[in-house]
């Protein structure tokens, strides 16, 4: 009692100023005071929001953490997803193989977060809530037991200065005796505490390089972490690729042909095969074979089944126009022409020579300088066409008619400025490539073809539908003489092509003065 | 030439194989042929009469066989008026007229004051019929355009379909004949015209 109103009398005096304070610290060690509670602060909240980083929940062991983790749900789910689609199809080969990925990560997760707890985080809150508090408290102690000293010793002066002045007598021993006491035991307690709260305070100087290498671990076990990842992240990148292109079943209209053939393993594009394969078997007597249209919803369909490499054969082969139509549509939709952009001009010179040997020989010429896909397609294609033309009779596709209605689905320009213009004379061009071509397939390409290359369509049956073929090793008369009637036999078109240019060339000027005559 | 921005002309739309050449070739040159050749792109000219003096009848004769959407809206834009067949034989084909007819409509804004007639060629050949008459008309109705079934080999109805074709348009005073001769022809197909209807 008597010692806690005896430090309350000396701070009050001190406060106001009439008593000194004894400062028992040096200047350095104030310093380090000072710093004490800032480290402590920030040591405080870097630990709270370093904490909030972590995904799994913080104490829990690890089996619980790692179930709770979002990334761990979401690989079961993957996995649980792959195993409804089933690990045949290529969804459910990624999903699967995503899934073990997330897994995997999630592991590298657990490993990390934990890391992170035991090495950088339970240091840290170690540091702000016991070290630096202990030192705090110290600090504490020590400032108490400064005052009791430094009220032991006025109290020992006072008394002294008070039995002095009253008489001149040596002050009452045994009062000064105990003061004296009192003082020199207060200032050697304080002095123990002073000693080893400076030792504390030195201690923790010292070791500022140990609570930042916190910081460094956190960086290496982050490095650690995301490099484990990474790495696991591209061992089974390669996997995903690899399933994505040896995934055969894609979509082949509008894909480049050298892409798709290259993907299929195919040497004729799937749509050319199983088109011809199937009118071979139910089309080539039927009249206007790719100049009637089909009906818009089942080319739609034979397209899209098409696309996913599934064939009903036995629904299309009562509809031979949508067949013919879904092979128009696949050589129309090419991003390139199957006679190729960069022929282009070739195959329109051709055309326009006025000799008919040296005009043969010229679109040899071109045939010979496509690529080797397109070569091989446009041969499978061509020599089926010549087939066609056999049962002209019935179907009445003559090779003219052939080339009319399918020429502009295998040659155009990319030349989009004066498609509009052109695109008439232009077919025509066309018509003049494609006609002789099909008439003189078998010199354009001799020998025999097997049209059911790699027998996946129609019935077996049809193997030897070329055993009839006749060779033409050149473009004999009869050839010949067969054009000319077939020119002979349509006078108009070619009466008035000549016709048609000149409307297309006066409308090229005419079209504003067309417009107020509406 | 003189007089071509005075040219009225007349598109022919319809899939491939349904007698669009054979119509025209019947109309311009009167004959028909029983030739199976599918047609790139043919223009006809005839010369008609047109407010008291005389113009050029430009027929366009389209592929019906591959549809390139450039080449169809340049022959819509620049057609006075348009004749969409289809063959009664095969509704497929006048199936084929819709997306035809839509882009006309898209192109032109309005079809209000544009001359179409709806046709159903090949009306010989009645045992083959798949589409009605009245499957025709309803059409035609609900497309606010003139309907009419045709015989390009037998010709039946076909210069009544041009006559009505030019009659329906309100901004010319069109007509078929450029001279007297040819008026009791006319006056039979007037008589004619009972057959078709004008929704």
């Amino acid at each position: 009692m008597k010692k806690q109103f005896n430090r309350m009398r000396q701070l009050a005096n001190q406060t106001v100023g009439r008593a000194e304070k004894t400062e028992v610290l040096s200047e350095d060690l104030l310093q380090v005071e000072k710093r004490l509670e800032l480290v402590k602060q920030v040591s405080h909240s870097t630990h709270k929001k370093l904490t909030a980083c972590l995904q799994g929940q913080q104490g829990v062991d690890v089996d619980k953490k790692s179930k709770k983790l979002p990334l761990t749900t979401l690989a079961q789910c993957m996995v649980e997803g792959a195993a409804v689609l089933g690990d045949e199809s290529l969804l459910g080969k990624m999903l699967k193989l995503s899934g073990e990925t997330q897994e995997k990560l999630a592991q590298e997760l657990i490993v990390f977060e934990l890391t992170i707890e035991k090495d950088v985080i339970e240091p840290l809150c170690d540091l702000a809530e016991v070290e630096i508090p202990n030192i705090q408290k110290q600090r504490k102690h020590l400032a108490k037991l400064v005052l009791d000293m430094d009220s032991a010793r006025t109290r020992y002066y006072q008394s002294n200065k008070s039995s002095g002045l009253s008489s001149n007598l040596q002050p009452t021993g045994a009062k000064a005796d105990h003061l004296r006491e009192e003082m020199e035991e207060a200032a050697n307690r304080m002095e123990i505490c002073r000693d080893q709260l400076s030792a504390d305070m030195y201690n923790f100087m010292a070791k500022e390089i140990d609570y930042a290498s916190y910081f460094q671990t956190l960086i290496e076990v982050q490095a650690e972490y995301h490099r484990k990842s990474l790495e696991l992240l591209q061992s089974v990148l390669p996997q995903i690729k690899a399933h994505q292109e040896t995934w055969v079943e894609k979509p082949c209209y509008g894909k480049p042909l050298e892409e798709h053939l290259a993907l299929s393993g195919r040497d004729i594009a799937f749509p050319i095969e199983a088109c011809v394969t199937m009118l071979l078997e139910c089309g080539m007597q039927e009249e206007g074979l790719f100049r009637i249209a089909p009906s818009a919803s089942k080319l739609k369909k034979l397209k899209a089944s098409l696309d996913c490499g599934v064939l009903d054969v036995q629904e299309f082969s009562t509809d031979p126009h949508a067949i013919a139509g879904a092979l128009k549509s696949y050589l129309r939709e090419l991003p390139e022409p199957l006679m190729t952009f960069e022929l282009y001009n070739d195959w329109i010179q051709a055309s326009n020579i006025q000799d008919q040997e040296k005009r043969l020989q010229a679109l040899l010429g071109a045939c010979e300088k496509l690529p080797c896909a397109n070569n091989n397609n446009f041969k499978y294609l061509i020599k089926f066409l010549s087939k066609l033309t056999e049962y002209q009779d019935v179907n009445k596709m003559t090779p003219g008619n052939i080339a009319i209605v399918l020429g502009p689905n295998l040659l155009w320009t990319h030349d989009e400025g004066n498609i509009t213009e052109m695109m008439t004379t232009v077919s025509l061009q066309i018509v003049g490539i494609i006609e002789p071509i099909i008439q003189h397939a078998d010199w354009f390409f001799p020998g025999e073809i097997e049209f059911n290359v790699t027998g996946n369509y129609g019935s077996p049956v049809h193997t030897n539908h070329n055993a009839n073929y006749s060779l033409m090793p050149s473009p004999d008369m009869d050839q010949v003489d067969r054009r000319q009637n077939d020119q002979s036999r349509r006078p108009l078109s070619v009466a008035t092509d000549n016709m048609m240019l000149e409307f297309y060339k006066k409308d090229g000027y005419e079209s504003n003065q067309l417009n107020v005559c509406t | 030439m003189p007089e071509q921005s005075n040219d009225y002309r007349v598109v022919v739309f319809g899939a491939g194989g349904v007698g669009k050449s054979s119509l025209v070739l019947r109309f311009v040159k009167g004959t028909f042929r029983d030739t199976y050749i599918p047609t790139v792109e043919d223009t006809y000219r005839q010369v008609i009469s047109c407010d008291k003096s005389v113009c050029t009848l430009q027929i366009t004769d389209t592929t019906g066989s591959h549809q390139f959407p450039a080449m169809q809206r340049l022959s819509i834009s620049k057609g006075h008026a348009f004749i969409l067949v289809y063959s009664i034989t095969s509704r497929q084909s006048l199936e084929e007229l819709k997306p035809i007819y839509q882009q006309i409509l898209a192109i032109k804004g309005s079809v209000e004051s544009i001359p179409i007639m709806l046709v159903g060629n090949k009306s010989d050949e009645t045992a083959q019929r798949e589409v009605e008459t009245k499957v025709g008309e309803t059409q035609a109705t609900s497309w606010k355009c003139a309907f009419m079934e045709t015989s390009a080999k037998t010709n039946s109805n076909v210069k009544e379909l041009f006559q009505e074709l030019l009659a329906l348009e309100k901004k010319r005073d069109m007509s078929l004949s450029i001279d007297g001769k040819r008026s009791g022809k006319q006056k039979r197909a007037d008589k004619l015209k009972g057959k078709c209807s004008v929704m």
